[in-house]
């Protein structure tokens, strides 16, 4: 393998970045990066903040909204929030964890970063993701799949809200008005998914005008070029920004392995350098890898603990008052629930599910999603070969039985968190359908 | 976005006419004030108010002959030729098409039941080809306007038979009845009836019903010229510059077509409430039109006035603070013409439907407090059917639920005698209860304009 390769397909991996508005990198950062150069490692932690930021959302990212927010947290809120990101995600190198969060200039951790950065590129399939997700204006697609994203969603929201607050506001005072209300919206509903369907059903017939005036040849965004000639520049622009894009995919899936070959050799950089620095490696780290998980793990067991035991209480209370309300039906003969009675109980059943749903909802549970397993897999080898290489025996048993201790003691609150997990799962399925089981009767008397 | 009118019955015909012809005199005959600033402007604004009016309502012709014509999007429909052959036959700027008509040789005598039991299905399978045709002449049709009388047997029978047709058929599209109301005094002696069965069929299928009464419309045309005898001719004329008045381009807030199902969905989204009333402030005779000058202010004023006391026209105007109150759910105000002063519209709305007066006359008990939008503002500054500046209130309010009580009376003491029963009986498919379940139909309809 020859070093201009090396180097040609970290500029197109830089490029496929840069299409993807991810701030500019040059593949000469990255190789001041591998030899852990001062400067270099600004830059990797915000190309590591705009990966895991992609990761999350799935979509184009919007640079300077991103640079914002980079910039306002500050280097020790940044880092951290990458350190428990990436703990989420899997990665189990402890190095990373015990990075020092500042970006002084002479920071020396730019080859750390960029190792977790290979793992998440490794790992998680970016280049994939990208591929799939590079849809340009020039698809058809591209309009249907953007056009919920583009939607200023905090406006629908306020929207729903002043709905809801209308109904809600009303409802308390009297089931006739709730209803007529309800009926109301629901008839603009309809009406507005008919307008809806109209318009759609117009694009269908424009589409199907061009397709039949052109026999097919054109379609209609060719149609709008020639009408508007004045655009087509903007159009091939975009065109010649795909086709390198594409080019650079494909030359990344041609000639994936000298990548992670020139990855390796970061990773015996670091090798090298940690047998230079072993007379004096005794420092203590207070914030190493299996502090942070374990601390972060016994908070969610501990949350997971809290959350049963509410919703046990919440249960209980839901159904003592249900008791409650079908005695007092049963005995007085009334036939009729209490107006008040019955709008706190569905208030009661609505909160509960909602908290549920919260919980099931909640991104720090989300721990059991990603497969533990695999990651010890893929990083477990390199790890142990790293520490082979770096320390005496005495030391590498110590290691050795410390890394099987934590991964044990690991496995075993994951293992528990996730029993945690299912069985409120469970309890709480079987609870929210016996109880609105129960409720439908309480309605049902109601309604008599 | 296009309306297609369909035309039944002698009446829904001649108002169908009259429409085209005021849509089609206020869009090609329109000419800007000599005295005029910022010309281009207005020429601009002309032209495409224009366009949009072309594409809603008229298309053109299939094939190339002809091809400058425009063919109104209408659909003409009467059990007997008289008047549709009239209309097929006149020169205008616009035609109807002949492809577009059904008639027949025997009328429905006056007879809901003949009209719905027998001559609508006896029709249905090449009208359904002709609507079928016609739609596909349109991009994207936002709403079916059905004309029709609630007097006649073609109008009323054979319009509700279509009305639960186009409802069963085109389910997305909106539909608007435009009703007419016969004459209290009478011009049919079964039209008691007839208003009865076809409000309930309305009401099932229908999303809209824009009520005109006859009875309205003959004052208002004694008032505009008091000493010509009053025809037909003159009411249909009234009506179709009514309808115009809001079926023309108009632009909501955020640029917003007004589109007749965006329309209708802020009016009657509701069940139970989709009778609408449609005023105009002002009417004017043509001759008084070229004297006189028109202020927003006043119109505002006027029609704010209209609405809770339940006028129909800005002159003779009860001023009174007392006497009827009209509540209404829901208004759609359409401003047509240049804005005179430095207020904008919705600064005029907003001070003359306060938020007391809308507690007043638009919050209703069955809501518990106001609709989420009750007052909706179309403007459009070029001005409409020579009217230098006008406005239309379509409202959903009490008003003609009070009439309907009144007719339904008089309806009971003709059931109750049975009277004329024998005629609806005789045809297939109808039983008296079908009179009982609509007279039980109304009045609940009644009950619950009432209970507002």
């Amino acid at each position: 393998m020859s070093q201009i390769q090396v180097k040609q397909i970290i500029s197109s991996f830089c490029k496929i970045l840069e299409y993807f508005n991810f701030s500019k990198i040059t593949p000469e950062d990255l190789r001041l990066a591998k030899f852990n150069k001062p400067n270099a490692a600004p830059k990797m932690w915000k190309l590591l903040f705009e990966l895991v930021n992609y990761l999350k959302t799935r979509n184009k990212l919007d640079n300077q909204l991103i640079s914002n927010e980079f910039d306002s947290l500050g280097p020790e809120k940044v880092v951290k929030f990458l350190k428990e990101e990436l703990l989420k995600l899997g990665y189990s190198c402890d190095d990373f964890f015990k990075l020092k969060s500042s970006f002084d200039e002479n920071d020396t951790s730019s080859r750390e970063i960029l190792i977790s950065i290979g793992w998440l590129i490794s790992s998680y399939e970016i280049i994939k993701l990208f591929i799939a997700n590079s849809n340009s204006l020039l698809d058809e697609e591209y309009f249907k799949e953007n056009a919920l994203m583009a939607m200023n969603l905090s406006e629908v929201k306020k929207e729903v809200d002043i709905s809801k607050s209308h109904i809600m506001s009303s409802s308390s005072k009297d089931l006739y008005i709730y209803l007529n209300n309800l009926k109301l919206f629901d008839g603009t509903f309809k009406n507005n998914l008919n307008s809806l369907h109209s318009c759609l059903s117009e694009k269908v017939s424009l589409t199907h005008k061009v397709h039949s005036e052109t026999s097919g040849s054109f379609s209609c965004l060719e149609l709008h070029l020639l009408k508007n000639p004045d655009q087509i520049e903007k159009y091939e622009k975009i065109l010649e920004k795909k086709i390198e894009v594409q080019n650079n995919f494909l030359l990344w899936i041609k000639n994936e392995e000298p990548f992670w070959t020139w990855m390796e050799s970061v990773l015996d950089e670091k090798i090298s350098e940690n047998e230079l620095n072993l007379i004096n490696s005794d420092e203590v780290n207070t914030e190493s890898f299996d502090y942070l998980f374990a601390q972060v793990l016994n908070e969610n067991v501990n949350k997971a603990k809290k959350v049963e035991c509410e919703f046990d209480k919440n249960v209980k209370k839901l159904e003592d008052l249900q008791h409650d309300i079908k005695s007092k039906i049963y005995s007085d003969k009334q036939q009729e629930l209490d107006r008040q009675q019955l709008t706190s109980l569905k208030h009661f059943e609505k909160e509960i599910i909602q908290k549920f749903q919260n919980i099931l909802l909640d991104d720090n549970l989300g721990y059991s999603k990603c497969n533990n397993r695999s990651i010890s897999d893929t990083f477990e080898p390199r790890l142990n070969y790293i520490q082979n290489k770096s320390t005496n025996d005495s030391q590498k048993i110590k290691n050795m039985t410390n890394i099987t201790e934590i991964n044990r003691k690991l496995d075993e609150k994951v293992k528990c968190l996730e029993n945690i997990f299912d069985k409120l799962k469970q309890t709480a399925t079987t609870k929210c359908e016996q109880i609105s089981s129960e409720l439908e009767d309480c309605y049902v008397v109601y309604n008599e | 976005m296009s309306i297609i009118t369909v035309q039944i019955g002698q009446c829904g015909n001649q108002i169908g006419e009259k429409l085209f012809d005021t849509i089609i005199s206020d869009s090609l005959e329109f000419k800007p004030n000599k005295n005029q600033t910022n010309l281009n402007y207005y020429k601009t604004l002309n032209e495409n108010y224009v366009e949009d009016c072309k594409e809603r309502f008229f298309s053109y012709c299939d094939n190339s002959y002809r091809q400058d014509k425009l063919y109104a999007r209408s659909i003409l429909v009467d059990m007997e030729s008289k008047v549709v052959g009239k209309l097929l036959n006149q020169e205008s700027n616009y035609i109807f098409r002949s492809s577009n008509s059904y008639t027949q040789k025997k009328g429905s005598g006056n007879n809901w039941s003949y009209g719905y039991c027998i001559n609508a299905p006896k029709s249905s399978q090449k009208i359904e080809d002709i609507i079928r045709k016609e739609t596909e002449r349109c991009d994207r049709l936002s709403s079916f306007l059905i004309c029709m009388s609630m007097a006649g047997g073609t109008g009323s029978g054979v319009g509700s038979y279509y009305t639960e047709f186009l409802r069963d058929n085109y389910p997305r599209t909106s539909l608007v009845n435009t009703c007419v109301w016969p004459f209290s005094t009478g011009e049919v002696i079964l039209q008691n009836y007839n208003f009865l069965l076809t409000l309930n069929k309305l009401y099932e299928n229908s999303d809209a019903i824009i009520l005109l009464e006859n009875d309205i419309l003959h004052q208002i045309c004694k008032r505009l010229s008091p000493h010509k005898e009053i025809t037909f001719d003159d009411l249909n004329r009234i009506i179709g510059h009514k309808l115009a008045s809001i079926l023309q381009p108009c632009l909501g807030d955020g640029q917003q077509n007004n589109y007749l199902n965006q329309v209708i969905t802020d009016l009657c989204s509701h069940n139970d409430y989709k009778l609408l009333s449609l005023n105009n402030v002002p009417i004017m005779s043509q001759q008084s039109i070229d004297y006189s000058t028109f202020k927003w202010n006043s119109l505002y004023k006027n029609a704010r006035q209209l609405l809770y006391t339940g006028g129909y026209m800005d002159e003779g105007l009860k001023w009174g603070l007392d006497g009827v109150s009209n509540k209404t759910l829901a208004l759609s105000l359409f401003a047509r013409g240049l804005n005179d002063s430095d207020f904008e519209h919705t600064d005029l709305v907003n001070g003359f439907f306060d938020k007391t007066y809308m507690n007043k006359h638009f919050s209703t008990k069955a809501f518990g407090g106001l609709w989420p939008c009750p007052l909706k503002l179309w403007q459009q500054s070029r001005p409409f059917n020579n009217y230098e500046k006008s406005l239309s209130l379509l409202s959903n309010s009490q008003l003609p639920a009070f009439k309907i009580d009144m007719l339904i009376e008089k309806a009971w003491k003709m059931f109750s005698s049975k009277a004329y029963l024998h005629q609806y009986i005789r045809y297939k498919g109808f039983k008296e209860e079908n009179l009982l379940n609509a007279f039980i139909f109304t009045e609940k309809l009644v009950k619950n304009y009432k209970n507002l």
